[in-house]
């Protein structure tokens, strides 16, 4: 696939990273010479200077023969011209990244692909700070998760929980456990290491658990391992764009929202367009504003300002006031490691959402969209099987299972499933695949038309 | 973690030494070959092979599964190792199967893989075997693109490090990828590079060369190397056609690959739109409309010979190969000079010519210009351009820094030289010049018709070794003998 990245920012360097390594010709196209350097030394792409939104960088950049432009410079403007210039130039497939909230249609919304804006013209638009806020709306929503994504146009999720002291389904073999329907345990990580549990194994407390499970029936599994339930009273600190879609969604759906936001400007404006929902002015990293605030009390935390610092900090000071889930933006992916190691229960990196996003819609292969969980150990793969490939030979009990690798749900002809042991993949089946990101090639080859 | 890259170096080289061996059965007995000689050879080729692959296996075994991650430094010394591995290893053929010195094996490894085309041999006919004959033409072809592009283009797995290996061989500006993918790159031009290599052979068999002559002189040709199987180079076969064919040949080898690339789909205009290519066409001419007039005015040649021989000259000294069809010492001193400054000038970037090569020539007279504006302008803004768009002052910088690196290499290569060796200055310079330039025959003692072979041992390494920084253009090797480069 030729594909020509517009803007080598954080998204721009991790979605050229990527599909450069899967092989694919990328041209990366940025103002700045030495940031140009420093991508050729780092990364198997082409690289050209211009202003992305200039006519005669996208000519030279070939953008007509592009199977797919990614424009995601740090400005929404240029983004979106350089998106709508390619596409009435040839390109196949454009995406724009954007950043304000200034173009969201809050009326309309996004349609099941994802996309929105169609009448631009341009095939797809990502908002990075939009989908890290309905990332954190999945889940506050959820019961206790501490992570939440979907898949399959939003059919099938997948929760990550951490199980507490008092979980019910401690000591119990796993298949003693009377699972909801169409819901099923993916993977654990216990001290740092990930695996794939069997029938027999047991669950300790602290462990993080990955759970598989029909939209909707989510929450009856979730009772079962963590017995939490969905946040009522929530506490956002920042009122950006972040704060702003997540006080909203949450405040529509019947959760007392409070949002905290230094700036007394910005706190105003955010005030007149939040009708549901407390504003306030002031400071979260001061241990007195949290106290005043009764931020302990709250079900969630939600750090979303534009400083990793103050986020992390604020977020550390709720925890310690009570506050039993607190999750964090963090701006720099490479932190989310660090921030888990202090005790923050989840941190969201809006470039990595975005760039996730934009992977996931992009690439044509077999492995149709990918999404990274934690500091990206483990991935989370959408893969259509193959005629005659090995994982369609038998039901999944019949089959012998890669090490690192679980199989989530199956969409077929015939609608979502859940997988268990007596589930058949057909050729043509799209599968949600769980697995630990080093063991790419044995899920490549699990899909792949067999040779041997 | 270098170990690898220089331990799969080495297989190669092994399998080229063998398959020279086997292809030195293609010279015909019919033609003065002797077959029992040629049998004898192929098996002092074969246990020469076997030195450099018995010396691969520890390096592979030490590197046996161990990730190759290549960052900078790395990649400079694998690139500068690879080259001296490939010349000491290279040289044992001539050890073995011609009983030569060591410091003229080396002499002549060196100058085959770094596509000088300089001897040391007096009678290259009688001295060697068909099976010699065949490898000491073929080191012209294995480093003629580069030895790691062949790597990046045949080994996959190495990443942006292929990116690294392929910089740090072809230093210098660059003009324009060719995909941008670099094992893509790499691929598309061992394509070019074996298309018109398969093309030379056959347009030289078809012009009355035997095969064997014709393989071997593509060889020669497309490296622009400059290794002949006569005493009398080209020359020696009197043959027009055949000249003709070794001229156009020289000419595509001195042109940048990325433009037969380009040609493909942007047809013939991609030619003459480049001004590198426009410079390389009308310098050529030039030259070559002087030194006949030269010859006519001074009524040493009729038209025809002057314009045979002036052209071939021209172009086989300017493109670095070094094939001779005339004796140029007894041209015209205006004549020589012309040729002395083509020495410098190389052909296009992205080619396989040796020396300075044309577009650093030209940012040179355009940094020299911007300069003269200056003087009498001092607030004149004017960026250096090529081709309409801007050179980056970086790049400008890198090629003064290298013009400089080159004339001084010459010049101290030619006071080492004068040094072990009582010989005039012409001989001296020139010997020094013809191979950082890596053109191959000088002037004065190692002119056309003369060869290295009465220089001492320790000039021939020092020469040796003066080809090598031309080839790698200084910088790559350069860099392993500054300390900083060894701390981390």
């Amino acid at each position: 696939m030729n594909v020509v990245v517009i803007g080598m920012g954080g998204v721009g360097f991790y979605v050229a990273q990527t599909l450069a390594r899967s092989g694919h010709e990328v041209l990366a196209v940025d103002q700045s010479r030495s940031r140009l350097e420093h991508i050729a030394e780092r990364l198997d792409v082409a690289t050209l200077n211009g202003y992305g939104a200039n006519p005669r960088t996208l000519h030279l950049a070939g953008v007509d023969k592009a199977d797919l432009v990614v424009c995601s410079t740090n400005s929404d403007e240029v983004n979106l011209i350089a998106a709508l210039a390619s596409k009435r130039l040839g390109a196949t497939r454009t995406v724009a990244r954007l950043q304000s909230g200034e173009y969201e249609d809050t009326e309309h919304g996004e349609d099941e692909e994802g996309l929105h804006y169609g009448m631009f013209g341009i095939d797809m638009v990502v908002n990075s700070h939009i989908l890290a806020a309905d990332e954190m709306f999945d889940i506050a929503r959820s019961h206790g998760a501490l992570d939440v994504h979907m898949f399959a146009n939003n059919r099938v999720e997948l929760a990550e929980v951490e199980l507490p002291t008092d979980s019910a389904v401690l000591g119990v073999p796993l298949q003693q456990l009377r699972l909801p329907e169409q819901t099923r345990v993916g993977a654990v990580i216990r001290d740092g290491r990930l695996f794939m549990p069997r029938g027999a194994d047991t669950l300790e407390s602290g462990d993080r658990v990955y759970l598989f499970g029909r939209t909707g029936r989510m929450s009856a599994i979730e009772d079962l391992f963590v017995h939490g339930n969905s946040a009522q009273r929530v506490v956002i600190y920042g009122g950006n764009v972040i704060g702003e879609h997540l006080s909203r969604q949450l405040a529509q759906v019947g959760v007392e929202v409070l949002v905290v936001e230094p700036d007394r400007d910005r706190a105003k404006r955010l005030a007149k367009t939040l009708i549901r929902g407390n504003v306030v002015h002031g400071d979260c990293t001061d241990i007195e504003k949290l106290r005043e605030e009764a931020v302990g009390r709250a079900d969630m935390y939600f750090a979303v300002t534009e400083d990793d610092e103050n986020n992390m900090m604020s977020a550390l000071l709720a925890k310690r006031l009570g506050t039993p889930r607190v999750c964090s933006i963090v701006h720099r992916p490479e932190y989310i490691a660090i921030y888990r190691e202090l005790g923050l229960d989840m941190a969201i990196s809006p470039r990595q959402v975005a760039a996730d996003h934009i992977l996931r819609y992009s690439n044509p292969a077999q492995i149709e969209s990918v999404i990274h969980l934690g500091d990206g150990a483990v991935e989370v793969l959408e893969v259509v099987a193959a005629l005659e490939s090995p994982i369609t030979e038998a039901p999944l009990r019949s089959l012998t299972m890669p090490d690192g690798v679980t199989i989530g749900g199956v969409i077929g002809s015939d609608g979502v499933q859940i997988a268990d042991g007596d589930t058949q993949v057909e050729a043509g089946d799209t599968v949600i695949v769980l697995a630990m990101s080093k063991r790419r090639k044995a899920v490549t080859k699990l899909f792949k038309r067999g040779l041997f | 973690m270098t170990a690898r890259p220089l331990g799969l170096l080495l297989l190669v080289l092994s399998a080229s030494i063998a398959a020279c061996g086997a292809l030195g059965f293609l010279a015909d007995p019919a033609l003065g070959w002797d077959p029992e000689e040629t049998a004898a050879d192929f098996e002092h080729m074969l246990r020469s092979a076997a030195i450099p692959a018995i010396a691969a296996i520890p390096l592979l075994l030490a590197s046996w599964r161990v990730p190759v991650h290549l960052g900078r430094r790395e990649a400079l010394f694998v690139v500068s190792t690879i080259w001296i591995a490939m010349g000491l290893f290279g040289s044992i053929p001539f050890v073995v199967g011609a009983d030569m010195p060591m410091a003229d094996a080396l002499f002549e490894a060196f100058s085959g893989l770094t596509t000088t085309g300089a001897t040391i041999l007096t009678d290259i006919e009688g001295r060697l075997s068909a099976p010699l004959h065949m490898w000491r033409m073929a080191t012209h072809w294995l480093g003629g693109l580069g030895i790691v592009v062949l790597f990046v283009a045949l080994m996959p797995g190495w990443g942006v490090g292929g990116k690294r290996l392929f910089q740090s061989e072809a230093a210098g500006p660059q003009t324009g990828g060719i995909s941008p993918r670099i094992r893509d790159t790499a691929k598309t031009l061992l394509l070019i590079y074996c298309s018109i290599t398969a093309a030379l052979i056959g347009a030289l068999w078809a012009a009355d060369m035997p095969l064997f002559d014709a393989v071997t002189h593509s060889f020669s040709t497309i490296a622009t190397g400059g290794f002949s199987l006569k005493n009398g180079s080209v020359g020696e076969y009197n043959n027009l056609a055949i000249e003709l064919t070794i001229l156009v040949g020289m000419l595509l080898a001195g042109t940048n690959f990325a433009l037969f690339h380009r040609f493909k789909s942007g047809g013939r205009g991609v030619f003459w739109s480049n001004p590198e290519f426009r410079v390389y066409i009308l310098l050529v001419a030039g030259a070559t409309l002087l030194i006949s007039t030269d010859m006519i005015l001074n009524a040493t040649h009729e038209i025809g010979d002057a314009l045979r021989y002036s052209s071939f000259q021209v172009v086989a000294i300017m493109t670095g190969t070094g094939f001779g069809t005339a004796d140029y010492e007894e041209w015209s001193t205006l004549s020589r000079s012309l040729l002395l400054m083509l020495y410098f000038c190389g052909g296009m970037a992205g080619s396989t010519t040796g020396s300075m090569k044309l577009i650093r020539i030209m940012i040179i007279v355009k940094v020299v210009m911007h300069e003269i504006r200056i003087g009498f302008r001092p607030t004149l803004v004017a960026p250096i351009r090529l081709g309409g768009s801007p050179v980056a002052d970086s790049v400008v910088r890198g090629i003064l820094a290298y013009s400089l690196i080159f004339v001084a290499t010459v010049v101290i290569g030619a006071m080492m030289v004068a040094a072990l060796d009582p010989v005039d200055l012409t001989t001296a310079l020139m010997a020094s010049l013809a191979c950082v330039a890596n053109v191959g025959p000088g002037l004065g003692a190692v002119g056309p018709t003369e060869n290295y072979g009465f220089l001492s041992d320790g000039a021939k390494l020092v020469l040796s070794f003066c080809m090598l920084l031309g080839r790698l253009e200084f910088f790559s090797l350069l860099s392993l003998f500054v300390p900083s480069f060894w701390r981390r």
